[in-house]
């Protein structure tokens, strides 16, 4: 947007003018919008709500939505170029895997576009976290609520390595987390042992169900599946040999909202781990 | 193009009993509307008086840009990607006197689609922003090539259909290999629901990278008018009236590679509009071939955009994929034609 351009080079020459001081204030945005489920959740952590634009559609959903309910006063768009632009932004968030035509569109307009990446372990959490305090110029209150994760944390009980109870786990359409998953380092900080990372999964995968019954794991872990569900995991789940291991070892249900996003709230993902961990 | 019509053309206008003029009237008359309709058509409301007021203003108010930048590409590549299939089915039905044939059929949608899916997959699609387009051409691109190879032998029409499949069911494979190895669940939903075919929030850096391929494929679609209409009398009528159908097929199968592959490269996939339009329009042409060609490219068109309408009308949260909507309601519109058919031949 030809206004806008003018706007950020007309911030650049005073920032040049006035040595770094500008930047400071050139970077605390006050109009942002998000078009992302975890980008909502992040502005809604850590910015005053009267600098929030709008929020994306999916905030609304509280099955998705760690604060959906904070989420229903805001102005709410679908995603679309047009409406962001309408709004005017000074900064849009968006995820590493939001439509790539909209971003594309976006940014082609003179947008200033952060797409915010999906972290893979609790440590790159708080650092992802620190980040985009620091691009929204919240970082005291970022502190603050990481004070409180980590507090969290460590008031989780630990086991040492030899008695941990091993768990399989049943996440989204039937795939299981191994090595490089944040649920993956979740489970560690909550003194389980994760079946796919034994078997050497690296990523998303697959659990077969003869792998499952020799490997005799202590508890089940489903994440987004339910029996209910209707997907093509259900098959392995109402398999006679899978449900005679379900009647038999501890499970536990993450409901979505705690584990699609990421902030200082997965602090409850871990503590629930370790509530059901036999 | 080479010259394919013959210069002692025989007359074969026997079927021009039914003007086409009124047809042609009441398709762009409905092309106008619908056009005037979706530059309205948004998740927000933009004034036109103001929009159309700035667009010579030196700093554009934003009702222009949106209007500019947003909803008129999306009209663009809706008129061009929906004349694009309903012409190459229109030449593809002729060309194989098959009326199955869709532009789908010699396997370049597919590698389109494999093309910009391997670019969402390595992640290249986040780097610039031009890339998945640009995957999609060099997918088809590379299908063009491989066709070139098998049309330029004295192939029959029966070993490209074949090699089509058999192009379709590799592209296929890939793609769905691509989803198989996806590093996460979200990757996996990305390229799904890029498959899926939309036009939203396009800008004119695509209408510029597909216009130019587009063009060479509908002119050399459009060349092969004369040459389908003596077709339709058979191969060896065709070929005793002086038409080279070597050149004819290669001139419909290269330029329904580059127009469909550079169309499914920005929209993902679109189904059925290829197929059912030369279907509708073919009655209302008297059945000629080279009359159905431009009216099918128009009716692309016209069904298209009405489609990309009501994906906007119909959804008022999420926008639902266009291609979904074309398949859900084209599908079963194909099935009525079908056994509307089979009891008027019986």
């Amino acid at each position: 947007m030809r206004r806008r351009r003018m706007r950020g080079l007309l911030a650049m020459a005073l920032g040049l003018v006035m040595g770094g001081s500008a930047y400071a204030a050139d970077s605390r945005p006050e109009r942002i919008v998000s078009i992302n489920l975890c980008a909502d959740q992040l502005l809604l952590l850590l910015v005053e709500p009267e600098r929030i634009r709008s929020l994306s559609y999916y905030a609304l959903d509280p099955d998705e939505s760690y604060f959906a309910e904070r989420a229903a006063s805001h102005h709410i768009n679908h995603v679309t170029a047009d409406e962001v632009l309408a709004l005017e932004p000074d900064l849009v968030l968006a995820g590493a895997y939001t439509k790539r035509s909209t971003v594309d569109l976006l940014k082609r307009e003179g947008v200033r576009v952060v797409e915010i990446a999906v972290p893979a372990s609790l440590s790159e959490v708080q650092r992802q976290f620190r980040r985009v305090a620091d691009l929204l110029g919240a970082r005291p209150r970022a502190e603050r609520l990481l004070a409180e994760m980590t507090q969290r944390l460590d008031a989780v009980p630990s086991r040492d390595k030899g008695e941990r109870p091993l768990a399989a786990v049943y996440f989204a359409n039937g795939l299981t987390a191994g090595k490089g998953t944040l649920m993956d380092d979740v489970m560690r900080h909550a003194g389980i042992e994760n079946l796919a990372t034994r078997l050497g999964i690296q990523g998303y995968g697959t659990l077969s169900l003869e792998s499952l019954l020799v490997a005799s794991p202590d508890m089940l872990v489903f994440g987004h599946i339910s029996p209910e569900d209707p997907s093509l995991a259900r098959m392995t789940l109402e398999h006679p040999a899978f449900r005679n291991l379900r009647e038999r070892v501890a499970t536990v249900a993450l409901p979505r909202r705690i584990w699609t996003c990421w902030g200082p709230f997965t602090a409850e993902w871990v503590e629930r781990l370790a509530v059901a961990r036999p | 193009m080479t010259q394919i019509s013959p210069s002692n053309t025989l007359s074969l206008d026997v079927a021009k009993t039914r003007p086409l003029f009124p047809l042609v009237a009441g398709l762009s008359l409905a092309l106008l509307v619908l056009a005037g309709l979706s530059l309205t058509l948004g998740k927000v409301e933009v004034p036109l008086v103001e929009a159309a007021r700035g667009i010579f203003a030196k700093d554009p108010p934003l009702a222009t840009i949106l209007l500019v930048e947003i909803r008129l590409p999306r009209l663009i590549l809706a008129l061009l990607v929906g004349g694009t299939l309903g012409l190459c089915g229109a030449t593809l039905q002729g060309l194989l006197r098959n009326p199955l044939a869709a532009p789908g059929l010699i396997g370049v949608s597919s590698s389109a689609a494999l093309g910009a899916v391997l670019m969402l997959y390595f992640g290249l699609a986040q780097s610039f922003p031009l890339a998945l387009p640009i995957g999609g051409i060099a997918g088809a691109l590379i299908v063009v090539l491989l066709i070139y190879g098998i049309a330029g032998r004295d192939s029959s029409v029966l070993t490209l259909i074949l090699a089509g499949v058999a192009i379709s069911s590799l592209a296929a494979a890939l793609t769905s290999l691509a989803l198989n190895l996806a590093p996460s669940p979200y990757a996996a939903y990305e390229i799904v629901f890029w498959l899926l075919g939309s036009l939203a929030d396009r800008s004119f850096d695509h209408v510029a990278l597909v216009a130019p391929l587009m063009a060479v494929g509908w002119l050399m679609l459009l060349s092969t008018g004369r040459a389908l209409d003596a077709l339709s009398l058979g191969e060896e009528t065709a070929a005793t009236l002086g038409f080279h159908l070597q050149r004819v097929r290669f001139a419909a199968i290269v330029g329904t590679a580059l127009a469909v592959g550079a169309a499914v490269s920005v929209t993902g996939g679109i189904a059925f509009i290829g197929l059912v339009v030369p279907h509708l329009l073919r009655p209302l042409v008297g059945h000629q071939p080279s009359r159905l060609l431009g009216v099918s490219a128009l009716g692309g068109a016209v069904l298209l955009l009405a489609g990309d309408i009501a994906v906007r009308l119909l959804s008022p949260g999420l926008e639902l994929k266009l291609g979904v909507l074309t398949a859900i309601i084209g599908a079963p519109f194909f099935l009525y034609l079908i056994l509307k058919t089979r009891r008027e031949m019986r």
